[in-house]
């Protein structure tokens, strides 16, 4: 007996809407992050439904690109966060405030 | 654009063409020019009045000549009596009236220059090239105005006498009073225009034409839109034309100084005499009383207009008669007596007498004239000593200048057989006539039969106060003598004082039943005439429309009747003016008036009156106004930019600069588009 | 006596209510939207004797011919890109650590850069969150000579 797809697709957007939680309240920048990777997985988790659910790998291959997308970005990521510790002497994302008028 | 003339008349527009090349000139060369620029003038003025002849012969030969020469600007706006289109032209309107007047302006302006050569040039004053330039403006913007063919130009060319007005009463722009005059007399004639400027637009709109003469003038088209009933604007055709006509009036009482836009004449005499004579006398001053004459067939279609006239005149002829018999500045004697003597004609207008008032404008533009001319006369006589009480005995040292000022001032009181008596007389005639059923009439011509006596009391005062009894003062025992440059006007305008009345003795004529009325031919286009502007359809239009003439007996008992009343009146004015002053030692009698002496001496406070009404009336509304402006209007704009800051600065506040803020309104927005995209799309089913 | 980290609540979580916002507006779009059961008749699921993983491989690489399950895209091009930008990613990522000590620059995977770091002084930051003090910044040093060796 398999699961009904909408469960899946349910599931992938409680993932999704916990991560975006996450950006929404985390100050700290590496807890932003991981909430960012945790709405990438929710991504795949919906990818990876939709490829058992049309029997067409398609899917799963494109989950493997977002992983390995998400490991770039972290890279990255993880550099912003130390410069902007040199700069800010915090990583609270609410205390650079000079993007603005 | 050129005149399609034929004969003589192709040189009318040189009429007024030489004396402007004459201001080029003189502007231009003036410094090194004999006489500093006389001769220009003198040669230009002297050319106008040749062609002006030569107009006046081709008239009287039975031709006229109306033509366009230039069409500045044309409009398709349909007028309220439905005509299609306006165009606004420069022509060219030469017809008895206009003949007759292009003769009497430019030999007065000929005169006026040949006399300045005595009074300007001889007695070393400064700035005389400048002088004969806006002597030379001013002829020709007179002349331009006299031939203008319709209102549009006519009002131009006012106005451009208006500035030469200016000019010329601050020529001497040093001293303190003479600037401040000039601008009294551009302000009140400029609030009359004011009114002047409304009618024209108002009769332009109304009529689609502003021409005077033929078929497309604003006339005719009047005539058919009260026959037809028309309603203009929301009022009956008549009344428009009364409202239209009484705002055209509004420049004719500033321009002719009439009640209550008196006040700049008198201080006019700032300026040199021999501008008060040409301009302030005859020539300027009648160009409202002209513009009357020229659109009188407007006039006539409305009786309200025309008693409106005839009472402002009568009136100003009274109240300018009493304040000069206390003057004793020889030249406000003689400005008032310019204003009491434009009243006369205005009533003579007024009550539909057309012959009268043309004919006393064209007697009084002489005797007028050869007044102001004899007082310059007088003034270089007496070293620029203007007080008559200073004066005395100069008739034995200067008999040239006595005996015509004598003639100038028979012809003012009305003595038969000068020239004032016969214009005066048929004035009062007609107002007579026309009043024994009007009572309003009757009032005017009550007022202006008054009048008459003060005429003669003040005019012989002037003349024995100056010339007769003892030298009062050094001066007047050693005068100045004077050149012939001064006797020559004086004489030419001293003859025509006497003889000018002959033509048209109309007492006379009726009398003896002899066709010698001979300025009644004329005007009524029994020579050369323009359709419509002649006496007898101008006295059929008022007979029709305005009044009826009734008579004392018959016609003949009442002219005699009111010719013998004011010759009577003028004469007992002098006869007590001969007991009083023409004594070896005239002692200040006026001054006993008491209380009405410092009335009429105070010009009956028109001037504080005026001044009340600008500062007390105007300024706070001006302040008023201006604050409006500051505060609402200005406000308004201000506020806009206020706005729009206030609101910006409110607004910026979204962007916080914390990401995780961004992030917020991202989400939001994108649950917004869901709700709406899932609404529109059935996704809630 | 540590604290542990304490967890922020209150007035911070105000935002955190768009996500559940989020999350019940989806959900209310998926259970209205008709999906088909998943079976095999429907082309749910994969074969059982294929071995997933040699597909992806094939896939990933491009070789049609050796595809055992039928439909699924080459992603050749999508490889090779990838593959630059992670080297992108990785090398950002070391121009993003690098730090300015004294005017002298010190970064990750230099070669010189032990004994240039060694000139003691207080560094402006260190990348562990510790505090500003000389023991503190000898022990940064010695986490990035640790990178070194790596």
């Amino acid at each position: 007996m398999t699961v009904d797809v909408q469960y899946y697709v349910l599931l992938s957007m409680a993932v999704f809407c916990i991560g975006l939680f996450g950006v929404l309240t985390r100050r700290n920048a590496l807890l932003f992050l991981m909430s960012v990777e945790l709405m990438l997985n929710a991504a795949n988790i919906n990818l990876i439904a939709f490829a058992f659910y049309h029997g067409n790998l398609t899917g799963q291959l494109f989950a493997l690109f977002i992983m390995a997308l998400a490991a770039a970005e972290v890279a990255v990521g993880l550099g912003i966060i130390l410069v902007l510790y040199r700069n800010f002497r915090d990583v609270d994302v609410t205390v650079p405030t000079t993007m603005r008028w | 654009m050129a005149a399609t003339a034929t004969g003589p008349f192709g040189f009318a527009p040189a009429i007024a063409v030489l004396p402007l090349v004459a201001f080029v000139v003189t502007l231009l060369f003036g410094k090194h020019l004999p006489k500093k620029g006389a001769f220009p003038g003198i040669i230009a003025t002297a050319g106008s009045l040749l062609i002006s002849l030569v107009m006046f012969a081709a008239v009287g030969g039975g031709n006229a000549h109306h033509t366009t020469l230039y069409e500045w600007t044309a409009g398709a706006a349909t007028s309220a009596t439905n005509t299609e289109g306006v165009a606004f032209t420069f022509g060219i309107l030469i017809d008895p009236l206009s003949a007759l007047m292009l003769v009497i302006v430019s030999l007065v302006a000929l005169l006026v220059h040949v006399f300045s050569l005595g009074y300007m040039n001889a007695e070393g004053e400064t700035g005389l090239p400048r002088y004969y330039a806006e002597l030379g403006l001013f002829t020709f913007s007179m002349l331009a105005f006299v031939f203008a063919d319709n209102l549009l130009m006519a009002f131009m060319f006012f106005e451009l006498v208006g500035l030469c007005s200016y000019l010329l009463i601050g020529f001497w722009f040093r001293t303190e009073s003479a600037p401040s005059a000039a601008k009294k007399a551009f302000l009140v004639t400029r609030f009359g225009d004011y009114f002047f400027l409304v009618g024209v637009v108002a009769i332009a709109a109304t009529f689609g034409t502003v021409g005077f003469a033929g078929e497309g003038s604003f006339v005719t088209a009047a005539e058919t839109a009260i026959d037809d009933g028309a309603t203009l604007f929301g009022f009956d055709a008549q009344t428009w034309v009364t409202i239209t006509g009484l705002l055209v009036l509004g420049g004719v009482l500033g321009k002719s100084a009439q009640f209550p836009f008196h006040t700049w004449l008198p201080d006019a005499m700032e300026g040199p005499t021999t501008v008060s004579a040409l301009i302030h006398a005859a020539t300027m001053v009648a160009a409202g009383v002209y513009l009357v004459a020229r659109m009188f067939g407007y006039y006539a279609l409305s009786p309200t207009a025309l008693t409106i006239i005839a009472f402002v005149g009568g009136f100003t002829a009274l109240f300018a008669a009493t304040m000069a018999v206390v003057k004793d500045d020889v030249k406000q004697v003689l400005a008032y007596s310019t204003i009491s003597q434009y009243g006369y004609m205005m009533l003579g207008l007024g009550v539909g007498g057309y012959v009268a008032g043309v004919f006393h404008l064209m007697n009084h533009a002489f005797f007028k004239a050869l007044l102001f001319l004899g007082a310059g006369a007088v003034i270089i006589l007496m070293h620029h000593e203007q007080d008559m009480w200073k004066m005395g005995g100069l008739k034995n040292k200067a008999p040239v200048v006595y005996y015509t000022f004598l003639a100038g001032a028979l012809a003012l009181a009305g003595i038969v057989p000068f020239s004032g008596f016969w214009s005066k007389d048929e004035v009062l005639f007609d107002a007579l006539a026309v009043g024994l059923d009007e009572p309003v009439i009757l009032a005017a011509y009550a007022m202006g039969l008054l009048a008459v006596f003060f005429t003669g009391f003040y005019t012989f005062r002037m003349v024995f106060l100056t010339f007769h009894g003892e030298p009062r003062s050094e001066t007047a025992e050693e005068p100045h003598p004077v050149g012939w440059p001064v006797k020559i006007p004086l004489l030419a305008l001293g003859t025509l004082a006497a003889v000018a009345g002959f033509v048209n003795l109309a007492p006379v004529a009726s009398l003896f039943d002899l066709e010698i009325s001979f300025l009644e031919f004329w005007l009524d286009g029994e020579y050369g005439s323009v359709e419509g502007l002649t006496y007898h359809a101008y006295h059929d239009t008022v007979a029709e429309m305005a009044f009826e003439e009734s008579y004392i007996g018959s016609e003949t008992t009442t002219m005699l009747l009111s010719a013998g009343l004011s010759l009577g009146l003028a004469l007992a004015g002098a006869f007590t003016a001969h007991t009083l002053y023409n004594v070896p030692e005239p002692s200040r009698h006026t001054q006993k008036l008491g209380g009405a002496y410092n009335v009429l001496r105070s010009n009956y406070y028109q001037d504080e009156y005026q001044v009340w009404l600008a500062e007390g009336l105007t300024l706070p509304l001006a302040r008023a106004a201006d604050r409006f402006d500051q505060t609402v209007i200005d406000g308004i704009v201000n506020g806009t930019s206020t706005v729009s800051l206030f609101s910006s600065s409110w607004v910026k506040r979204i962007q916080t600069g914390i990401v995780t803020n961004y992030a917020a309104l991202l989400v939001a927005g994108f649950i917004g588009l869901l709700l709406i995209l899932g609404a529109l799309g059935g996704w809630f089913a | 006596m540590t604290t542990g980290p304490k967890l922020r609540l209150g007035k911070t979580l105000v935002p955190g209510l768009l996500a559940v916002g989020l999350f019940g507006v989806m959900a209310l779009i998926t259970l209205n939207t008709a999906f088909e059961p998943m079976t095999t008749a429907a082309g749910a699921g994969f074969p059982d004797d294929i071995s997933i993983t040699a597909e992806l491989g094939y896939a990933l690489f491009g070789f049609d011919e050796l595809q055992q399950i039928g439909g699924t895209e080459p992603f050749l091009a999508a490889v090779l890109l990838v593959a630059v930008a992670l080297d992108a990613a990785l090398d950002a990522s070391l121009v993003l650590a690098k730090r300015e000590d004294e005017g002298e620059p010190v970064s990750a995977l230099a070669s010189a850069g032990e004994e240039a770091s060694t000139t003691g002084g207080p560094t402006p930051a260190v990348t562990d969150g510790g505090t500003d003090d000389s023991s503190a910044g000898t022990t940064g040093q010695s986490a990035d000579a640790g990178g070194d060796g790596r």
